[in-house]
């Protein structure tokens, strides 16, 4: 009895779809791949996927607030070029990645204003905003190239009490999100999501709530790029141009409900992940080169449906309650 | 006195209240065209002004031809804009670049062949559209990921289909929907004026269209009324792949060659040009000529950028921001209409 409540209080968690994908990914994997458990084999590919696991975390706080930004990727290639040219100017590593975080945390402010006080519809906003920063990025550096200091690379790629650092990046924006998540604040922000004119007349602040979530998910956009970065150790003014959307895919799967106010982005988390092991595992199989975007596609479609209908499957039962 | 005096109180509002509705509801047609027929006139000047040879026929047709192609595009975006539910298609670039590239495998040596790869392009896109309407209105897929992965999944097709090499040739016939009919009206250009008429008098005045703006303005009193809301959320998508393949073809054409990703741009320049035109993004409300005259705004705004020899990155910038402003006033305008 004690068991199957908790069974049940588990399949209802709205993150349970892409559980259960990343833990069927995570076991086809180790099949096809030698050592898929090895420690190395496991930090690259954290490594790897955490820029997409950090605008995912964005993506979600966004989405679950009622909006939606896709402009996150661009962003990011805004914040990786501005990253390298700043430290090509002689900038002291820390001091250029302080920058860059505040640049991204600003241009996610800006969005937040435009939507909260302009009342621009966020889809439209975010989409103009992407075109800026992916023009920003572009005059930054025209071209991919450049480098950055070693020791930053060196330090993304080393360990820290056997755990690797980007663990730790990923953690940092879990944290806030946790913590924001269970102030009064964080409740009001699922509130604004159900419903922006309800939770207005009842005496939220949507307004700095919207401009504190927009900036929440750049400054996620900036960690972001701080992965890119010391992951390829160069600038690319189209690094993340896919990434939003990729990200966006993610939190809906991870249970995030594109009508805002449901979902956490522990969810979008294992969704990324699993989108990580989908790549692995369609490289890993060898497919030949023009069939694997297919695969990956069709893969994709097949996870997304799982986890809208296990979605409305707890919606009816909470619903009949 | 005043018992006769009564009854004409009381009709005489009525009357003028329904004359206000009607006069209302023209108005309101007019102040959609507003903001992007302002917009125009701004920017033609500022075209004349800022590049020589701005005016000139050529580049007046030119302008028009562009134009026509993301018009057309805004056709299958509004559809589904138009159809409510929060409707986004984002895979009408990606099934616009799987014509593009599929299509011209057809020979097309004469005009009845180009007009059997028309039917096949529409039929590709339908095909594509009609997947993405049951996923989004039968499985509940939210528009916005379904069309997207859906776009992905069209990609990695038509690269499976061409092995990554796209179709060297385009025929001559196809090229030749860049005639021109008169200056500076091209074929391609006459071909989406008569589309869009036709869709517009479709959405304005056929039972079809007057279903798909009440769905979209209130599924659910739509839904009472009788209407199959499904099938015609289903049908919305089912148009807009259609329309996206058509629009792909004649990209071919109008380009001469083919590239992998050449329709992907047109995805979000779309959604741009419909939003420029007026269409509410929640449904219901919108027009295929508005939508047109949005695309306009756009094409001759890269136009002048782009005579002006700008680099990509300050061309993206200036962009950008002008949509943000666009897109701003066109909300002012119809919150204060509201």
């Amino acid at each position: 009895m004690k068991t199957g409540n908790k069974w049940r209080r588990i399949t209802k968690w709205t993150a349970f779809p892409a559980l259960l994908l990343l833990l069927v990914s995570l076991v086809i994997n180790s099949f096809v791949t030698n050592n898929a458990w090895s420690p190395l084999i496991l930090s690259s590919f954290l490594n790897t996927n955490t820029m997409i696991i950090c605008i995912c975390i964005g993506s979600s706080a966004v989405i679950i607030s009622g909006g939606i930004d896709i402009s996150l990727g661009s962003l990011v290639s805004m914040c990786n070029v501005l990253l390298v040219s700043l430290m090509m100017h002689g900038m002291p590593g820390y001091m250029a990645v302080l920058i860059m975080l505040a640049v991204s945390a600003a241009a996610g402010a800006v969005n937040g204003i435009l939507i909260a006080f302009l009342k621009v519809t966020p889809l439209l906003t975010t989409f103009a905003m992407s075109t800026v920063f992916a023009g920003v990025a572009l005059i930054i550096m025209n071209s991919p190239g450049g480098s950055i200091a070693e020791e930053l690379t060196d330090l993304y790629y080393s360990t820290l009490a056997g755990i690797p650092m980007t663990a730790f990046i990923i953690l940092i924006l879990f944290a806030i999100w946790k913590i924001f998540k269970n102030t009064p604040a964080g409740i009001q922000l699922y509130a604004m999501g159900e419903n922006e004119n309800k939770s207005y007349l009842s005496g939220v602040n949507t307004k700095a709530l919207q401009v504190f979530v927009y900036s929440f998910a750049g400054l996620c956009a900036g960690f972001g790029a701080l992965a890119v970065t010391c992951m390829i150790g160069a600038g690319d003014p189209l690094v993340g141009s896919t990434a939003g959307m990729t990200a966006i895919s993610a939190a809906v799967i991870g249970g995030v409900s594109l009508a805002g106010g449901r979902g956490d982005i522990t969810g979008g988390i294992f969704a990324s992940l699993f989108l990580g092991f989908l790549t692995n595992l369609i490289v890993a199989l060898r497919f030949d080169a023009y069939s694997q975007q297919m695969l990956k596609a069709v893969i994709l479609l097949a996870g997304v449906v799982l986890a809208v209908l296990v979605g409305r499957e707890n919606m009816k039962k909470k619903g009949g309650k | 006195m005043r018992t006769l005096r009564e009854p004409k109180k009381e009709a005489l509002p009525e009357r003028k209240e329904k004359e206000a509705g009607r006069k209302r509801e023209s108005s309101g047609k007019w102040k959609m065209f507003l903001p992007s027929v302002i917009a125009i006139i701004i920017l033609v000047i500022a075209g004349q002004i800022l590049a020589n040879g701005f005016l000139s026929i050529k580049n007046i047709g030119s302008i028009l031809m562009t134009a026509s192609l993301l018009a057309l595009m805004s056709v299958a975006q509004n559809t589904v804009m138009i159809s409510g539910d929060s409707g986004i298609d984002l895979s009408v670039g990606a099934i616009a670049s799987m014509t593009a590239l599929i299509c011209p495998m057809i020979p097309m040596a004469n005009s009845g062949m180009v007009a059997a790869g028309a039917v096949a392009a529409v039929m590709l896109g339908a095909a594509v559209g009609l997947i993405n309407g049951v996923g989004i209105k039968l499985v509940k897929i939210p528009s916005m990921i379904m069309t997207l992965i859906m776009s992905s999944t069209v990609s990695g097709i038509t690269m499976v289909i061409t092995k990554g090499q796209p179709a060297a040739h385009i025929s001559e016939a196809l090229k030749g929907i860049s005639d021109v009919i008169i200056q500076p009206i091209r074929l391609l250009t006459l071909i989406v004026l008569i589309i869009l008429i036709l869709a517009e008098l479709v959405l304005t005045r056929a039972p079809f269209g007057r279903k798909l703006r009440i769905t979209g303005d209130n599924p659910n009193a739509a839904a009472i009324c009788g209407i199959q809301i499904t099938g015609i959320g289903i049908a919305a998508y089912v148009i807009s792949g259609a329309v996206a393949g058509l629009t792909g073809l004649f990209l071919a054409g109008y380009a001469g060659s083919t590239t992998m990703t050449m329709g992907e741009s047109y995805t979000l320049l779309s959604v741009a040009a419909v939003a420029i035109g007026g269409t509410n993004l929640a449904g219901g409300k919108g027009s295929y000529l508005a939508g047109a005259l949005g695309a306009l705004v756009l094409v001759i705004l890269n136009s002048i950028l782009q005579a002006l020899n700008m680099e990509q990155g300050v061309r993206s910038v200036i962009q950008g921001l002008l949509l943000v402003f666009i897109v701003f006033i066109n909300t002012k305008s119809t919150m204060t209409e509201k």
